[in-house]
């Protein structure tokens, strides 16, 4: 029996004491791991987009359990992950509004055009370093595709026309483009939101009408539409914190096209297709002798009331 | 005197006898004259005449928007047409002063200390640079003002002016040196007067003998040092001219006066003179029109606030197809979309370069051979630097001191693969500080 | 063998007693050592000459500062196992005649170490614990380690040898890892064709080193 029992006790004694020396050394290394982060980094997406601000989704769940962080910031996860974590961590979460990203600006070549060639790095961070960039308005989308590069989504196409167009289908919202965009031309809209201006040129309109021909003027003309259009300066923008919906004729009031309308249109649509445009130049015509008939008529009728009002006073 | 130098930096062909014989003459002033309120470093000016002015020439039309800001004179006598934005050098526009020009040149009096001026305080001296709205003109236009104001702590004790004039094609600085040294001189013993500075040195590159000649003339019995220097670019950068006339290195970081010393130009040093001495402000001065794509290039004595083009109508106009119109040298200025620009403060020459000039092929991978690392003033390592940029390891580029890059273009000069260094360092320098603030 | 005759030859020049052979016999131990640690660091490198430990080599190479904790923990695990294997060895297996038991008694015992540095680590430094990763555990299954544990027992080293011998290893190993994570840091910036990218040329990266180090060969006799 001995050749067997024998090393039997041997590595058994062994093990004991390696046991004891690790018990000992567990008590002496202790470190103290919430079991909430472990859940936490199970439900969060793993997508390490860095939309919230942290590093990876680690890092947010570090700091969701350390309690500088707030559960709803996510924007891959939206809503419901807030939801999830509020439950986790056993705190009320207040509504998250759903965002994707917008790039503002329709200037492609034949409206925009370059005022300069351009050679060197193909970055939209090295281009507007360099004298301005190389499109007549300086600021309008360079189309060198740095916003593409930095989308972890694969949400954002760059269209053969130079622009970059933001698929909202695929877009979590999480920000990386805004910051990538040395122009601060892509910005961060309620998701629910179907009308959005086509411009972030905040100068007067002969000064925009000299380099675009899509650009917003400040003319005004579509915030006599819809309260949701407010004006900073010599440019217009749908306010979101203005309740109320905007009517569907609100993108034909603006004279230089710079309304869009995603209950019309596709946005990735509305920029590479000439067809769009053409159709909404119709559509836009149509509405105008509408509304100038619609005046003409009101004007008629109230004439013909003042003229009533008079023979009565005759009578 | 043996010509001195520094390590690192370039030859490249100087085509400065395009325009180096060629006399300085005055340029009419145009119809209208746009004077941009941000000709400098620092807070752009704030506009102090409206609308239907009238203005004389030296009358102020900008005011200081703040310490590290300068002053702005009308350039011509007129009337205001506007305020409003105008093309700018830099390719964005720039709020600017339009003035419709009535061609009388009434200007207000100008009264200079004359002579008086080495009896002056120091404080009136100082006050009198920062009205009449100096700044360097060698082409930063950083306010001259803050430039001879430095900290207690930091005392100077040598004054060199940059005559190097290494940018090639540029004669401007040659030609004053040549035509108005006394100028020159007087400059220099009022920045030293001022600094308290013991020892004044002009570095003149070699290649201009007869400005040599001319200084040392005017510099006899004055103390002032004339410096001959090695015919190299950038042997006119600020670190590498006090390496080579001081034998001092400015550390990594730091600023001249770390060493006890300050830079200016040598037009810069004229102009003081003429805000001194004669009490005329800052609203012309002299700038080359050269390169191959003029007809006949020249020496102009030209009024802020011109546009380009007419400068370039007063030099025969155009010749050839135009591949680049630039304001500046070649290594370092910055070329223009429009010929709408102004001249300003810091416009040193107007080059104009053939279509043949531009090289528009795509850049070939770095093939390691060195050649930047060696060429580069700063003894930092451009293609790392710009590989790291490339890639965006904007931290690492900071580990190898791309903020030390001076961006004079020598590293990506002899770039036998055409690699845009200079712009992927910049690129790094701009990321670098941008995170900085985001540190801060 | 050089060396070992030399000891021979002082052994019995100590029983003169005189001190000129005790300083004989000191400069002989020294030298010894000497030898000891540079056959372990350079001729006999694990990595690169006895191609131990591959799995660590690759995996924390990416960076210089990851490489250099690495290189920590491997010389803390291989210390503490040498000695405590050359125990288990010396005192428990050969006396009781269990020496077919040994890799598996030494497994035991270098996984054990190994979990006690990964609790240090975790405690000590948690950057560092998140730098290696899964590569920390995994020094149990190191064959570095394990090989070093046996190759001191084939070589009937003494408990001082042991000890630098393993110190020898351990600094042979961090010098590979240091090297080719240098190397590798550079490599980020170098345009590698697309199908080399990643672990493809970071293989042939150590298969150079390893080319090179071939040079150490015949460095120091071995026996």
């Amino acid at each position: 029996m001995t050749p067997v029992i024998l090393p039997v006790i041997v590595l058994s004694g062994l093990g004991l004491v390696m046991a004891a020396l690790l018990a000992v050394a567990r008590k002496v290394f202790y470190v103290e791991v919430d079991e909430r982060l472990e859940k936490l980094v199970d439900i969060l997406p793993g997508a390490n987009c860095g939309g919230c601000g942290f590093p990876g989704c680690s890092g947010y769940a570090a700091a969701l359990v350390g309690g500088s962080a707030k559960p709803t910031i996510c924007p891959p996860g939206g809503a419901d992950l807030a939801e999830e974590i509020g439950s986790i961590l056993g705190v009320e979460v207040e509504e998250v509004v759903p965002q994707v990203a917008l790039v503002a600006c329709a200037g492609n070549p034949q409206s925009a055009p370059e005022r300069s060639t351009y050679i060197g790095i193909s970055t939209c961070e090295a281009a507007h370093l360099t004298a301005g960039g190389f499109k007549s308005c300086t600021f309008g989308c360079l189309g060198l595709g740095s916003c593409a590069v930095a989308c972890p989504f694969d949400a954002i196409v760059m269209t053969d026309n130079h622009l970059a167009v933001v698929i909202p289908e695929l877009c979590n919202g999480c920000g990386n483009c805004v910051a990538a965009c040395p122009r601060k031309i892509i910005k961060l809209v309620p998701a629910a939101e179907p009308v959005h201006v086509l411009c972030i040129n905040p100068q007067k309109a002969k000064l925009v009408k000299a380099v675009c021909s899509v650009g917003c003027t400040g003319c005004k003309l579509c915030a006599k539409q819809s309260k949701r259009f407010a004006m900073t300066g010599a440019l217009a923008q749908v306010d979101p914190t203005v309740p109320g919906e905007i009517p569907s004729h609100a993108p034909y009031a603006c004279p230089q096209g710079t309304i869009f309308d995603s209950r019309r249109y596709k946005v990735l649509d509305w920029i590479t297709m000439p067809a769009c445009r053409e159709e909404h130049e119709i559509l836009t015509a149509e509405w105008k002798k509408a509304e100038k008939e619609r005046k003409a008529a009101a004007k008629a009728k109230k004439a013909q009331k003042a003229k009533d009002v008079a023979r009565e006073g005759v009578r | 005197m043996k010509a001195v130098t520094f390590s690192g930096g370039i030859h490249p062909s100087y085509n400065k006898d395009l325009s180096s014989a060629v006399t300085t003459r005055p340029l009419d002033p145009p119809e209208e004259i746009v004077i941009p309120l941000s000709q400098h470093i620092g807070a752009p000016a704030r506009t102090c005449v409206e609308k239907g002015d009238e203005v004389l020439i030296g009358q102020p039309v900008g005011d200081a928007g703040g310490f590290v800001s300068s002053v702005i004179h009308s350039s011509v006598s007129g009337k205001v047409k506007g305020v409003e934005p105008r093309a700018g050098a830099v390719g964005t526009e720039v709020n600017s002063v339009v003035i419709e020009n009535d061609g009388q040149d009434r200007t207000v009096d100008f009264s200079g200390l004359g002579d008086d001026w080495r009896s002056a305080e120091t404080s009136e001296l100082k006050d009198r640079i920062q009205q009449a709205g100096l700044v360097g003109m060698g082409g930063a236009a950083f306010p001259t003002h803050v430039k001879l104001s430095p900290p207690d702590d930091k005392p100077i004790d040598a004054v060199i002016l940059n005559g190097a004039e290494c940018e090639p094609y540029l004669t401007a600085d040659h030609r004053l040196m040549l035509e108005h040294p006394a100028d020159v001189i007087t400059g220099l013993s009022i920045v030293m007067k001022i600094l308290g500075a013991s020892q004044g040195f002009v570095g003149v590159e070699v290649n201009k003998p007869d400005a040599l000649e001319a200084l040392r003339e005017a510099s006899a019995d004055s103390g002032i040092t004339v410096v001959p220097l090695q015919v190299k670019y950038p042997q006119g950068a600020e670190k590498q001219l006090i390496d080579a006339c001081l034998k001092r290195q400015v550390p990594s970081g730091g600023l001249p006066m770390d060493v006890g010393v300050v830079v200016q130009n040598v037009g810069t040093a004229a102009a003081i003179t003429d805000a001194v001495v004669r009490g005329r402000p800052l609203y012309e001065r002299i700038l080359t029109v050269t390169g191959a794509g003029v007809a006949e290039p020249a020496n102009l004595v030209v009024r802020m606030g011109t546009p380009v083009a007419h400068a370039i109508d007063a030099c025969g106009g155009v010749r050839g197809e135009l591949g680049k119109l630039v304001l500046g040298g070649p290594m370092m200025g910055f070329a223009q979309y429009t010929d709408q620009v102004p001249v300003t403060k810091g416009t040193s020459g107007i080059l104009l370069l053939e279509k043949s000039a531009v090289d528009t092929r795509e850049p070939d991978p770095c093939i390691r051979c060195g050649r930047c690392a060696r060429a580069c003033p700063m003894r930092i390592i451009p293609a790392d630097i710009a590989a790291f940029s490339a890639r965006q390891m904007y931290e690492r580029a900071e580990e190898y001191d791309a903020l030390d890059c001076i961006e004079c273009g020598s590293c990506a000069f002899g770039c036998p693969s055409r690699i845009g260094l200079v712009q992927h360092i910049r690129l790094a320098k701009a990321a670098i500080m941008a995170q900085r603030r985001k540190g801060n | 063998m050089r060396f070992a005759s030399c000891t021979a030859q002082n052994n019995r020049d100590s029983d003169d007693a005189c001190a000129a052979s005790l300083h004989h016999l000191l400069k002989g131990q020294l030298m010894n050592i000497l030898l000891i640690v540079i056959l372990a660091m350079l001729t006999e490198n694990f990595v690169l000459m006895k191609f131990l430990g591959i799995c660590p080599f690759l995996g924390v190479s990416r960076r210089v500062s990851t490489a250099l904790g690495m290189s920590m923990a491997v010389l803390f695990v291989m210390l503490v196992a040498s000695v405590i294997t050359y125990a288990v060895q010396r005192y428990l297996l050969t006396p009781l005649d269990l020496q077919y038991l040994q890799t598996i008694a030494f497994i035991l015992v270098i996984a054990a170490t190994v979990q006690l540095t990964e609790m240090a680590i975790q405690k000590l430094s948690p950057t560092l614990y998140q730098g290696l990763g899964i590569y920390l555990p995994l020094i149990t299954t190191n064959c570095a380690v394990l090989g070093l544990a046996i190759l001191n027992i084939q070589r009937e080293y003494s408990l001082f040898e042991v000890i630098f011998y393993a110190a020898g290893a351990a600094l042979g190993f961090g010098i590979a890892l240091l090297l080719l994570a240098g190397l590798r840091e550079k490599m980020e910036t170098a345009s590698v064709p697309q199908a080399f990218k990643g672990p493809a040329i970071a293989l042939i990266t150590a298969g150079i080193l390893s080319l090179a180090f071939q040079g150490f060969s015949g460095l120091v006799p071995v026996n």
